[in-house]
């Protein structure tokens, strides 16, 4: 699907928002969602679409936030307006909406994106975000921000705090996205407090859509072999108590 | 435009069909499989197959390296599960399995044999040979041979052998698998490909050596369809990097029936359709049919 870029906004060096035309595309964007996004000229080593979660989403458009990571973010941040680039999606498996519950976020860099989209669709939730980076730059609205370097917010990780916040509150869910390690950590703390977890993961991905199992994540299996699931398909949200942490 | 082709049994209505593991069932909202010339499916085996750790996937520059480990849930749940999602088309459908002994092969085979809905058999052999050292069964003209000939009792359908090109003689391979009662070949798998991080020294891929596909080897697939096509007589169905329809092209001259799109699915899963209105077009506007131009390159 071709999809016309209708606004571009510089959000710091690293970041970029792209607002693009939703027309065409019947299917409803869900938070945990994502587009593949193929670049709009063929860069070697960069033919296949690039992955993205879904930031925002209205009646007649979709919001990508982006962290420039590789040359083709850096060529897609740098797309013009009315650029028009082939995207497919939404796709892969949308996080839980709950109503009415006390819910906590934990996001870390440029897993950021879904979390906040999530924000907008959970009703009636009262939300507690904490968001971690390595620099100022990582850092976007929320409520308890770390910086590695401590030029934002606490000096720290985004798991610093987590059991003193989880000792202070109780929580009815939890979502997550981030790097692995991070992931792996909080899946960690929050198994503690016996708190259900969602997870969006990331990785390499060739189709987006099911067919090559390229993008595989270990699962917990009952079977004496290992069981692989699908990221783009299968996920890329599961229970965190799914997955075997590498 | 008449794009008919077959191989040795089937009768195709064009010429383009998809590469085993690049293609499934998910890709309903993107392709009309009626369209389609064959479907070819993602390799089964006996049992479940786990596949491999990740990651499985590097992009090069302009080719894929993957690693899947052949990851599918088994022949049983293949019949119950999968084979019903294409029994409302009507294009023909390959099913590509392995093993990794020649009994496995035979007893996979006996087990498809029941589903009237096959119409042919795409045999991988590139899989390690457990009775051999491990060695590909592809690598070994005699057990190419001798595979082959035991498949060949088990069934009237079309039989392909889809051969690995990493060996030292391929048409040695190819004669092999002919004498042996194939009905046709199928190639090329993929090569062997690494990538490494430069900065760290690390493998891209968790496996390290790995499939590396895409349009980066189709020179290689063009000589390795040329030289078959011109040593011995068989159908071929040609794979290696095949991404429009001038690729298509380009195999059919080499010598090919039948052209599989792999890689490209990924770059856009709407592509074999694309691939063949464009060859549709080409074949009208230059009066061509396959025979006209198949194995005619100079």
């Amino acid at each position: 699907m071709k999809c016309k870029l209708l606004e571009n906004i510089k959000i710091n060096e690293d970041y970029y928002l792209l607002k693009f035309s939703r027309e065409g595309i019947k299917a409803e964007f869900q938070p945990g969602q994502f587009v593949t996004v193929k670049l709009p000229q063929q860069v070697p080593g960069q033919r296949l679409g690039i992955p993205i979660s879904i930031y925002q989403a209205d009646t007649s458009t979709f919001t990508l936030f982006i962290k420039i990571l590789g040359e083709g973010t850096r060529i897609l941040a740098h797309a013009i307006q009315d650029t028009e680039l082939d995207i497919l999606g939404p796709l892969g498996q949308a996080f839980t909406l709950l109503t009415n519950k006390t819910v906590l976020l934990i996001s870390g860099g440029v897993g950021y994106p879904p979390l906040r989209f999530l924000k907008d669709k959970l009703k009636d939730c009262q939300i507690t975000w904490i968001h971690g980076g390595k620099f100022a730059s990582d850092i976007f609205p929320c409520d308890h921000a770390y910086t590695e370097d401590g030029s934002r917010g606490e000096k720290g990780l985004v798991t610093s705090d987590l059991r003193d916040i989880l000792n202070n509150q109780k929580f009815d869910m939890a979502y997550s996205c981030g790097p692995n390690p991070m992931l792996k950590a909080v899946a960690s703390i929050l198994k503690d407090y016996d708190i259900p977890l969602e997870v969006s993961l990331e990785e390499y991905m060739a189709c987006g859509i099911g067919v090559c199992y390229g993008c595989a994540v270990q699962v917990v299996s009952n079977d004496e072999q290992p069981l692989y699931k699908r990221v783009c398909k299968d996920g890329p949200v599961f229970h965190a108590d799914e997955i075997i942490w590498e | 435009m008449n794009l008919k082709t077959k191989l040795n049994k089937l009768v195709f209505q064009n010429p383009i069909t998809t590469a085993s593991g690049t293609f499934g069932s998910e890709m309903e909202e993107y392709v009309n499989f009626n369209k389609l010339g064959a479907i070819v499916t993602k390799t089964i085996t006996k049992e479940r197959k786990a596949g491999n750790p990740s990651p499985r996937l590097y992009e090069t520059e302009w080719g894929l390296l993957n690693s899947i480990g052949l990851q599918n849930p088994g022949v049983e749940s293949f019949i119950t599960e999968t084979i019903p999602l294409y029994e409302k088309y009507q294009t023909p459908l390959i099913v590509s399995f392995s093993a990794s002994t020649q009994e496995e092969f035979m007893e996979v085979l006996s087990r498809l044999e029941s589903v009237n809905s096959i119409s042919g058999y795409e045999v991988n052999v590139s899989c390690p040979n457990v009775e051999n050292e491990g060695l590909a069964f592809g690598v070994d003209a005699q057990v190419v041979n001798e595979l082959t000939a035991k498949l060949r009792k088990l069934t009237k359908k079309e039989l392909i052998i889809k051969l690995t090109p990493n060996v030292t003689n391929i048409v040695d391979i190819a004669i092999a698998a002919k004498e042996g009662g194939a009905d046709s070949l199928a190639l090329i798998n993929t090569l062997l490909g690494m990538a490494i991080d430069p900065m760290t020294g690390k493998s891209r891929i968790m496996k390290k050596i790995c499939g590396y596909s895409g349009s980066a080897i189709k020179p290689v697939a063009l000589a390795n369809v040329y030289r078959v096509a011109q040593a011995i007589d068989i159908p071929i169905l040609a794979m290696g990097g095949a991404e429009n329809y001038l690729d298509v092209l380009e195999f059919i001259y080499a010598g090919a029936s039948m052209v599989a799109i792999g890689t490209a699915n990924f770059y856009n899963p709407a592509i074999t359709e694309k691939i063949i209105s464009d060859l549709s077009q080409h074949f009208s506007k230059y009066n061509l049919t396959m025979d006209k131009i198949r194995g005619k390159s100079f």
